[in-house]
């Protein structure tokens, strides 16, 4: 069963003493985000120490699932991260509609997270969602689609921004990136879109269009 | 916050999309640049002593902000807390732009607007929802 030591607590089971410190405030400042999670909803979590199913306030976000003893708690209880692990169905009439998130190697070998929804469709629905949860399925999704966008004879995401739209014009060369991280979101692409389509010339984009904050 | 640590050591040892040697400085007072190995693994950025094969820290890169500093240096920090800030000094300038770009694209959220991005363009040019035949286009995660 995965352990949870406290921060900073060595696990016996290991040769090698850990340590390696997380930096919970980022962790922490996206389990907070504004935005909605992916997914949310109550599950029951089976406790390590006593193998009781306890329910939690579950939210998935990303690659990471978070769970809080209750919702609106601002710090999470716990934090499972969902990069090379398994989900699978548990078949068992003493414990009906549970889940299993288990690791294939290595260190994780063995170990495994039991949860349980509170009924058929909701087990599904997380299990789908879980399953695909891991940034490595996020980007292959995404080069493919990429390579059908290129293979339709348009440029890339970045050269077309690379070439003057108004909206790169009217602040200056600024990369693809750099205009994500400042405005953040999906925001940037629908005022991108609603500037083009109105031939709009160069205007600053700071105070956008809705007052989003 | 309970996580189990050995979730993240065992993403530290895969293989990464970055890894360098690269002069580093935490945020801590006192504290001196020092060299690292750093490693970029999906939405993670693990540093390591030189000579050790576990991770001293990872950094979750998420809500954060890449920021191109002095020559050969960029730092990172985050949005809830942004004085605080991860030093880097590479050897180049050049090294210092690739993991700038590399760092920014690194979080599963550049990820999900990328995939938004395509799947919205693909189906204004093809009429189809690229996603449908992978059974998720109904996902609220991957709408605009």
């Amino acid at each position: 069963e995965p352990h949870h030591p406290k921060e900073g607590q060595q696990i016996s089971r290991t040769t090698v003493p850990i340590c390696m410190k997380l930096h919970k405030t980022s962790v922490l400042g996206y389990s907070r985000s504004g935005m909605p999670p992916d997914r949310q909803g109550w599950l029951y979590k089976k406790s390590q120490r006593s193998s009781i199913y306890q329910p939690r306030w579950c939210e998935l976000r990303g690659n990471l699932f978070f769970y809080w003893e209750r919702q609106g708690d601002r710090e999470p209880l716990g934090l499972i991260l969902l990069e090379g692990c398994t989900v699978q169905l548990q078949e068992s009439s003493t414990e009906p509609f549970t889940f299993q998130i288990s690791y294939r190697q290595g260190l994780l070998a063995h170990q495994a997270y039991k949860l349980a929804a509170e009924d058929q469709a909701s087990l599904e629905s997380w299990v789908r969602i879980l399953i695909t949860a891991s940034f490595d399925y996020l980007r292959a999704l995404v080069t493919e689609l990429e390579g059908q966008y290129r293979g339709n004879g348009l440029p890339a995401l970045e050269d077309r921004v690379a070439q003057s739209s108004p909206l790169v014009a009217g602040v200056g060369w600024l990369d693809f990136e750099e205009l994500h991280q400042q405005f953040g979101e999906e925001i940037l692409m629908l005022q991108m879109r609603w500037r083009e389509a109105r031939g709009l010339g160069a205007q600053p984009v700071q105070g956008g269009l809705i007052d989003l904050e | 916050m309970r996580y189990n640590e050995r979730e993240l050591l065992s993403l530290a040892r895969q293989p990464a999309e970055k890894a360098a040697e690269i002069l580093m400085r935490v945020p801590k007072k006192g504290s001196v640049l020092k060299k690292r190995l750093v490693k970029l693994v999906v939405n993670f950025l693990f540093y390591f002593r030189t000579d050790e094969a576990e991770p001293l820290g990872a950094l979750l890169l998420e809500h954060c902000r890449i920021t191109k500093e002095e020559e050969n240096v960029f730092s990172i920090s985050f949005i809830e807390d942004p004085d605080r800030k991860y030093s880097f000094e590479c050897d180049t300038e050049e090294q210092c732009q690739e993991w700038i770009e590399a760092l920014r694209r690194a979080s599963y959220e550049f990820m999900r607007r990328s995939l938004i991005f395509y799947r919205n363009e693909i189906q204004k040019m093809t009429g189809k929802d690229p996603l449908e035949q992978y059974g998720i286009s109904e996902e609220a995660r991957f709408q605009l």
